[in-house]
């Protein structure tokens, strides 16, 4: 049978969509994990950001987290679910440890792209520390803080997929469940659902970064570089 | 500790095929994406459209893909081609846009003297347009090649197996020193990868790693 | 005048995409085996009418005659190899050592490298460099050395002409007067025929056997020697640019 018609098939047939293993309920899961992941993510990244960019302190961080990255997330998953056991935790705290690398290094660079005479200037005629991180610096990062909170929100919603090796909900169970039971059209129709999720994610917010971005009053602020 | 001797040769194995799955996306990623990048760099519409295109092909899912591809490729899915086909598209993702950048980043200035000193199209982008994106280029290619060694054990999940065999064998027998391993083995190809990279920056680029002096007297 | 020789712009023109009109209708020559100076402050398109010599700019009317043959119907890749150029930054590869620099253009017009680099090494001499310096990368010179490889790297192919484009304005003002003076004594010895681009009334006077003074707008406001132009002022313009530049030299 062709591919495309076996994927259609599971996703048109109304019984797979319901029940508590059904698809909507696993989509609303995967989403909810994914949401929580990067609100935790960002409740971290962006202040951590926000200190090393404005007071351009604890510099050593960047290249430290970033060194993370090398580390497999597939052997991270599996190591942190035999220390903390069963449950969304392991998963959730490995996928945050992955998702700040980018929102971190995005904000940053957002904060630390704006000129140096500028806040220099607002320092001279009297603001305060925190009115040029809320004023200037971070209108100015936003943009691409956006972008670094796309790429990874995207990067959850893959990793929350994987994760299902483990016993956690969310639409990777169809894969493997699938791959378990060899039930392919089960694994093409989540597949192209994870797939079809992930891009309308990613282009979703690709278009709110650059309306932001060519509506951006404060682009003229960072320096040329 | 006892196990780590007595798994020596499969540790070894598995380590070599992790390499092996590593080192053909990143080469066939790179060979892509780069002359493509300077070619869209000429135009503001397709230099754009890559942009666009690297951002989507970055977010489709690993897993998914693997599952995907096999019936697109008409390949079993235990097949390693599925793997490479996937990891080489990710590697093409992050370089396109990684190499855009470093030739825009290239000072104008030398590509005018270039022009007017009478360079073709060809032996500018050779001698002048590629050596000095170079730098940038290779950063680029280092953090493919990071990204490409962390995700080869994806692959462990629908049995192409590397060190990732480690990581679910570990968690289904309850034994993380056997993770732990594969998590260091595989940061290790990481990072030696990463180092190789470096020397040959340094060997072919030798004129960014000169100590730069500046001499006021003898102008 | 003489005609065709040397380099001569006929009523060229140019009005970039955006709408700035870099050049309005000049006509000026240089003649052969001698410095044209041309001078004027930034948007008076003394930049646009050098690269018209080499086809880095096409005038939108009008038409450049090199040794009397009008340069459109001439291949701007073998034109621009047999045109010595220098640029402000000196525009060297910052990939090549300072020889292989120097040695560019006759490699690419097919020279053997290895005969090319012995050249260079001559050429080095020539321009007041030590040998010492020749396996450096442009990053580990300082400005004033990558100027004066910048001009041996102009010279390496024999060209005839040779277009510089604001050369000395980045180095400081001493290390200039002593690479102008290098010019001179460099000039008596090869006397190729010369276009100096400067914005500096003082070096245009210093440098140029003609100098030609162009208006904001890209128009030709005076052509003539420097004693021309500051005893016969053509108008007010000339006037208070010349007396603008003898200010800024007093005060130094």
């Amino acid at each position: 049978m062709n591919v495309f018609s076996q994927t259609l098939l599971w996703l048109g047939d109304a019984s797979n969509w319901e029940g508590t293993g059904g698809i909507s309920v696993r989509l609303v899961q995967h989403m909810q994990y994914s949401l929580a992941t990067l609100a935790i993510t960002c409740v971290i990244a962006i202040p951590l950001a926000c200190y090393i960019g404005h007071f351009g302190r604890a510099l050593f961080v960047i290249p430290v987290i970033n060194a993370l990255r090398a580390l497999p997330t597939l052997g991270m998953l599996s190591a942190l679910a035999l220390i903390f056991g069963l449950g969304i935790s392991a998963p959730m705290i490995v996928m945050v440890m992955f998702a700040i690398p980018p929102v971190l290094a995005a904000t940053y660079s957002g904060i630390a792209n704006v000129s140096q005479t500028t806040t220099h200037a607002m320092r001279a005629i009297g603001f305060s520390e925190w009115q040029i991180l809320w004023n200037v610096e971070l209108p100015t990062a936003f943009p691409a803080i956006l972008g670094g909170i796309r790429s990874a929100f995207t990067q959850i919603i893959a990793t929350w997929t994987v994760a299902a090796f483990l016993p956690v909900g969310g639409l990777g169970r169809f894969l493997i469940d699938g791959l378990a039971i060899r039930d392919y059209s089960q694994m093409l129709g989540a597949s192209f659902l994870v797939i079809g999720l992930s891009i309308a994610v990613d282009v979703l917010m690709l278009i709110v970064q650059n309306t932001i971005e060519r509506h951006s009053r404060y682009s003229q602020l960072t320096t040329q570089s | 500790m006892n196990w780590l001797i007595l798994n020596c040769a499969q540790i070894l194995h598995y380590a070599l095929q992790h390499m092996l799955l590593s080192v053909f996306p990143i080469l066939l990623g790179t060979l892509v994406a780069v002359p493509l990048a300077r070619l869209a760099n000429g135009f503001r519409l397709t230099r754009s459209s890559i942009y666009v295109a690297s951002s989507v092909l970055y977010a489709i899912p690993s897993l998914p893909l693997l599952i995907f591809l096999p019936a697109l490729l008409r390949t079993k899915i235990l097949n390693p081609v599925n793997i490479e086909v996937a990891l080489t598209i990710y590697a093409i993702a992050i370089m396109l846009t990684s190499a855009s950048h470093a030739f825009l980043s290239i000072d104008p200035s030398v590509i005018h003297a270039a022009d007017a000193m009478g360079f073709g199209a060809w032996k500018k982008f050779f001698q002048v347009e590629l050596p000095l994106a170079g730098s940038q280029l290779l950063a680029g290619i280092r953090v493919v090649s990071v990204s490409t060694i962390s995700l080869v054990t994806v692959g462990s999940l629908i049995g192409v197996n590397s060190l990732g065999f480690f990581f679910l064998e570990g968690y289904q027998r309850d034994f993380p020193l056997e993770i732990w391993v594969g998590i260091a083995a595989t940061a290790l190809i990481a990072l030696l990868f990463d180092q190789i990279l470096a020397i040959c920056g340094r060997v072919l680029m030798p004129w960014n790693h000169r100590r730069v002096t500046r001499e006021r007297s003898a102008a | 005048m003489e005609h065709g020789l040397g380099i001569a712009w006929k009523s060229v023109s140019k009005t970039y995409n955006d709408g700035t009109v870099a050049v309005n209708n000049v006509s000026v020559t240089a003649d052969e085996h001698r410095t044209l100076a041309l001078v004027g402050s930034s948007g008076s398109g003394k930049t646009t009418l050098l690269q018209m010599v080499n086809r880095m700019v096409t005038p939108n009317s009008g038409t450049v005659l090199i040794q009397g043959q009008d340069n459109q119907g001439m291949n701007p890749v073998t034109l621009r190899r047999s045109i010595g150029y220098v640029l402000q930054n000196g525009g060297l590869l910052p990939n090549k050592t300072v020889l292989d620099n120097i040695a560019t253009v006759p490699v690419l017009q097919g020279t053997r490298r290895k005969d090319a680099r012995v050249h260079a090494l001559e050429l080095l001499d020539e321009v007041g460099l030590e040998k010492s310096i020749q396996n450096r990368y442009p990053s580990e010179l300082s400005g004033g050395q990558q100027q004066r490889v910048g001009v041996a790297r102009a010279l390496a192919a024999n060209p005839e002409i040779l277009l510089m484009d604001e050369p000395f304005a980045a180095v400081d003002p001493i290390v200039r007067r002593n690479l102008q003076d290098e010019l001179l004594r460099l000039q008596s010895e090869i006397g190729k025929t010369i276009v100096f681009v400067t914005h500096d009334i003082d070096e245009a006077f210093y440098l140029g056997d003609k100098v030609a003074l162009l208006r904001p707008g890209g128009t030709l406001a005076q052509v003539g020697t420097a004693r021309e132009l500051i005893d016969h002022p053509a108008d007010s313009f000339v006037a208070s640019f010349i007396n603008a530049g003898c200010l800024r030299s007093e005060l130094q």
